[in-house]
């Protein structure tokens, strides 16, 4: 039954809320609505209907509240006395002195949070400069949107990077799209002389002089145009022109240049290579000195070559256009293809593939996921701490703080700490930045141009780390009563669960999986250092076999053979490291159609015996044969097996490259030596062939007694010096050019190495926090179980317990995503140390280990402490 | 009819209605009804802020009686300012509705 007297006691207590009615006012409302009741009544409605329309007629309490107040007051929207003020000026300090007092009582807590924060977002500054380093690299050019690099693609899909010298010249006299063409030689050495002033440069760029007019290297002295006009024209970098002309203006002064043994005039200055250009040079000439004859070759494909179209040709169809060309001049079987590539992309995408932009999207990922852990943390170890200033938020509301302030209050003040992590960061950064260089290598600038995005998006993330942080408290203590917020002891609810599992798992597969991967790249290159090559690649001194030692070569090695010390001394065409070559052979009976494709390099006599690489067959070269001067190979284990199982030894081999004298074209096998591997290990083992011939050998290799070393070079340099004197002397040991060739998979290592710590740490730091937040919780609980008789050890236990399936998940997921991205990289090596299953649990105990000690510190604070202190309070 | 106008007319129209003599809310709500014929449409949230400014401001003045039904009921009658109040907003609508008959009225053709 409907009670008209309870409804309108009920509707005058819900007025009575509003703080602008006075009781006088909802009284005379309330006489209204008896009246308007009324009047309904007597035309026919219920009691009830009649209250309800009258209700909905009179309106919300609030609407008529806020109307009165503006009889009262004279500005229009002005604050109603009874709301506080959106800022009370006098506060400002009150908040600075309770926000500092709150880091102040939690000192090692708080110093954990914003350190652990300020090291995530440094993590991330520091790895994204490495990655806005390897992103620059070439887009300084003006010319950039039209700038394309000739590459070279086998029909089963591989490309390469090199094309063949007569292209060029052709796509920009037949193609109109073609504005400038350039091809590179990069590798010129040559002793350089101006007067006494003598150095080896082995940075000589050989090219056309479309080199100047398409890329943009800026000119000190001199101009593109002319830079390169004639053949005996040099461009000198600015240090080049220092080292030969200190102040003086080296333009139309002339160099000498031992190769090709004539004096160059210097045209042109220009600044100093920038460290983000793929093309590097401290000089320049022109690429006519390769030989005409080598210019004009068809089948040859050692040049680097770059091509810059007229803008708004469209790249596609030009490919396109061009495919056929070899197929034209060449015959119509011929196999590669051209085609271009951005230039700006080449870098990024070696070969045609993806090669940097992946170490680049990995590490990348990395900067975000730990940048994430980091925030994750802030959030976490933030809310557990402003969970102890409930009070503080009960007596602020007490004394007529509205919900707005409070919000304001801790919204800004985890924004002001988010913000000075973030400067802790910024500034921290540049301090670092040389260790961070020196650990991995790298020659990295913190705030180079076009930081605006990272600036921006650090600015981002701190602002939403802040405000997020500062979340719990703003909203949800701002909500609670103020009986619940000034109890004596408040626990923060039990929500929220999900949230720290999902932390849990972020740290920790993060952690394991880069711990992984760090054991597994350092394996690898223990492996690969190790690895037995089918030669010896220890001790021996390799120098550079100029053109002055070239003839007198014999001398030189008799003098040196002399020396105590020495053991062995040859030379080669190539190191056996870094063969590039590979010719086509045949013979008669070649089941095969084509040619047979191998390796091959030319040597000297004893290098076999010099890098201790066993003949299985046969014979190694000998002076001893006449014949082994012209006509004599040697072929490994693997070409062996082109002849089926039949006896290699004596076989006749016809050459079938071009380039080599006709007389020299037909080779007898004599030997077959033990298969080796004559590349990176990234490589297998191929076919190969050496002979002897003597044109082009430029290495000379000096296979030393180990503990004579140090008698043993200065003999090598007297030698040198005397049958080269023009020469400067210089060495290397061939196991450093070894190492050299894993440069980049041990800078990657060496990241891998920072990175994993770093996310250890962070990941240490969130745990603690976590840790810190579970025993806070579980205090009572805990207590309770310890005066019921639990042990310390079963209360560790306990609180662990929670959080094992999830580390168990995370772990699961570490190890997943650590396989397939080792099994991919480890892929890139034809030999790879195999993944041994031991080191995932031996990555996961590792991460146990730090959290255990991390965690167990806090844990064991809690179970440890007396029972009673934690009882009594209630 | 909009809101401004409604809020404009509010003080001269209580101070008319309350010219006959002293009344309460509710009353003044149906008579504006009435007289209107239900096209202006006060609602308590503007009739009674309106009658407590006008109340502050000394145009009228309020008592509570007790009536035939045992209830309390704000009564509010006219002030001397109130009436002279009255007078210069006569005035004013006057003035207001003279010249929008003369601006309506159809005019004399204009000779010449």
């Amino acid at each position: 039954m409907f009670d008209l007297e309870k409804a309108i006691a009920d509707w005058r207590k819900s007025l009575m809320s509003n703080p602008s009615l006075e009781p006088g006012y909802i009284a005379e409302i309330e006489s209204h609505l008896r009246d308007r009741i009324d009047g309904l009544i007597a035309r026919g409605r219920t009691q009830e209907q009649a209250f309800g329309e009258s209700i909905r007629v009179l309106g919300e309490s609030g609407v008529i509240g806020s109307e009165f107040h503006k009889v009262y007051t004279i500005r229009r929207g002005s604050r109603p006395s009874w709301q506080a003020p959106r800022f009370v000026p006098g506060l400002a300090w009150n908040y600075f002195r309770t926000g500092a007092r709150a880091i102040r009582r939690n000192k090692s807590f708080s110093t954990i949070n914003i350190v652990g924060l300020a090291l995530g977002m440094l993590s991330f500054l520091l790895i994204m400069a490495w990655v806005r380093n390897e992103l620059s690299y070439d887009r300084f050019h003006k010319n950039r949107e039209d700038l394309y690099m000739i590459l070279s693609r086998a029909p089963e899909g591989r490309s390469w990077s090199t094309t063949t010298y007569a292209l060029p010249p052709v796509l920009k006299a037949e193609y109109p799209e073609v504005a400038d063409f350039a091809r590179v030689w990069p590798w010129h050495g040559s002793l350089v002389k101006n007067g006494a002033i003598r150095f080896q440069e082995d940075a000589i760029t050989l090219t056309d002089p479309g080199f100047f007019r398409m890329f943009t290297f800026p000119f000190v002295r001199g101009n593109p145009e002319t830079a390169l006009r004639e053949k005996n024209c040099l461009v000198l970098t600015e240090d080049a022109a220092k080292r030969y002309f200190g102040a003086e203006d080296p333009v139309g002064k002339t160099l000498y240049l031992a190769e090709p043994g004539l004096d160059f005039r210097v045209t042109a200055v220009v600044k100093n290579v920038p460290p983000n250009s793929s093309l590097r040079f401290d000089m320049v000439t022109r690429v006519e000195w390769l030989g005409e004859d080598r210019l004009a070759r068809w089948e040859e494909f050692v040049a680097y070559a770059y091509v810059r179209l007229r803008p708004g040709v469209s790249v596609g169809d030009f490919n396109q256009k061009i495919s056929g060309i070899f197929q034209e001049r060449i015959n119509p079987n011929y196999q590669p293809k051209p085609f271009l590539q951005p230039f700006s992309e080449s870098y990024l995408y070696r070969d045609g593939r993806p090669g940097n932009i992946l170490r680049v999207i990995l590490f990348s990922s990395i900067a975000a996921l730990i940048l994430l852990m980091a925030c994750v943390n802030f959030l976490n170890l933030s809310t557990i701490q402003s969970a102890q200033r409930t009070r503080e938020v009960g007596l602020r509301k007490s004394i007529g703080a509205g919900r707005a302030q409070i919000v304001r209050q801790f919204l800004g003040e985890s924004l002001l700490t988010s913000f000075l992590a973030m400067a802790l960061a910024v500034g921290a950064a540049p301090l670092l930045l040389p260790a961070f260089n020196r650990l991995a290598r790298t020659n990295l600038v913190l705030f180079g141009p076009n930081m605006g995005g990272l600036i921006l998006l650090l600015v981002l993330t701190a602002s939403i780390v802040g405000l997020a942080a500062g979340s719990y408290p703003a909203f949800y203590l701002s909500s609670l009563k103020l009986v619940q917020l000034l109890r004596r002891r408040f626990t923060p609810a039990a929500g929220g669960g999900v949230f720290r599992k999902i932390l849990i798992v972020i740290q920790f597969s993060t952690s394991v999986a880069l711990i992984l991967c760090a054991i597994i790249i350092a394996r690898q290159l223990r492996f690969l250092r190790a690895f037995d090559l089918g030669f010896n690649r220890d001790q021996i001194v390799t120098i550079y076999c100029n053109p002055q030692l070239h003839p007198r070569y014999d001398s030189f090695k008799e003098q040196l053979r002399a020396v105590p010390g020495v053991l062995h001394v040859t030379r080669a065409a190539q190191r056996p490291l870094d063969v590039g070559q590979v010719i086509a052979v045949d013979w008669d009976g070649n089941p095969d159609p084509d040619p047979f494709r191998i390796g091959y390099t030319m040597i000297d006599y004893d290098f076999f015996e010099t890098f201790e690489m066993p003949i299985v067959r046969g014979r190694a070269l000998s002076a001893a044969f006449p014949q082994d001067e012209t006509e004599s190979c040697i072929i490994n284990e693997t070409a062996a097996k082109m002849f089926g199982g039949e006896d290699p030894i004596g076989r006749m081999l016809y050459w079938s490259q071009g380039a080599i004298d006709p007389k020299l074209r037909n080779v007898r096998i004599v030997g077959v030596v033990k298969d080796f591997y004559d590349r990176s290990l990234r490589e297998g083992i191929r076919p190969f062939i050496f002979r002897k011939y003597l044109p082009w050998l430029q290495f000379a290799f000096i296979k030393v007694d180990k503990n004579r070393v140090s008698e043993v070079l200065p003999a090598i340099r007297e030698a040198f010096e005397k049958f080269s004197p023009d020469y400067l002397f210089g060495y290397e040991f061939l196991d450093d050019a070894f190492n050299r060739q894993y440069r980049n998979e041990t800078q990657q290592g060496r990241l891998f190495n920072v990175f994993s710590f770093l996310a250890i740490v962070i990941a240490a730091l969130g745990l603690f926090g976590l840790a810190a937040f579970t025993a806070q919780k579980k205090t009572k609980e805990l207590s309770i179980r310890k005066v019921l008789g639990a042990s310390a050890s079963e209360l560790i236990i306990l609180m662990a317990k929670e959080y094992l399936v999830w580390i168990a998940v995370a772990n699961a997921a570490a190890w997943t995503a650590a396989f397939f991205f080792l099994r991919q990289w480890l892929n890139q090596f034809a030999e790879r140390t195999p993944l041994d299953p031991l080191v995932f649990p031996l990555a996961s105990a590792a991460m146990l280990i730090v959290v255990l000690s991390v965690v167990g510190f806090k844990t064991v604070r809690a179970a440890r402490a007396n029972p009673v202190d934690a009882l009594r309070v209630e | 009819m909009s809101k401004t106008l409604i809020a404009a007319t509010a003080k001269p129209m209580v101070l008319s209605l309350l010219l006959k003599g002293e009344s309460y809310g509710y009353r003044i709500l149906m008579e504006v009804t009435e007289l209107s014929g239900g096209t202006i449409d006060w609602s308590e949230a503007l009739l009674y802020p309106v009658l407590h400014r006008m109340e502050k401001d000394g145009l009228i003045r309020a008592r509570w009686k007790t009536t035939d039904e045992n209830r309390m009921r704000k009564y509010y009658s006219l002030t001397d300012a109130g009436r002279r109040e009255l007078e210069v907003e006569k005035q004013h609508w006057l003035r207001i509705h003279g010249a929008f008959v003369r601006l309506w009225t159809p005019a004399e053709p204009a000779e010449g």
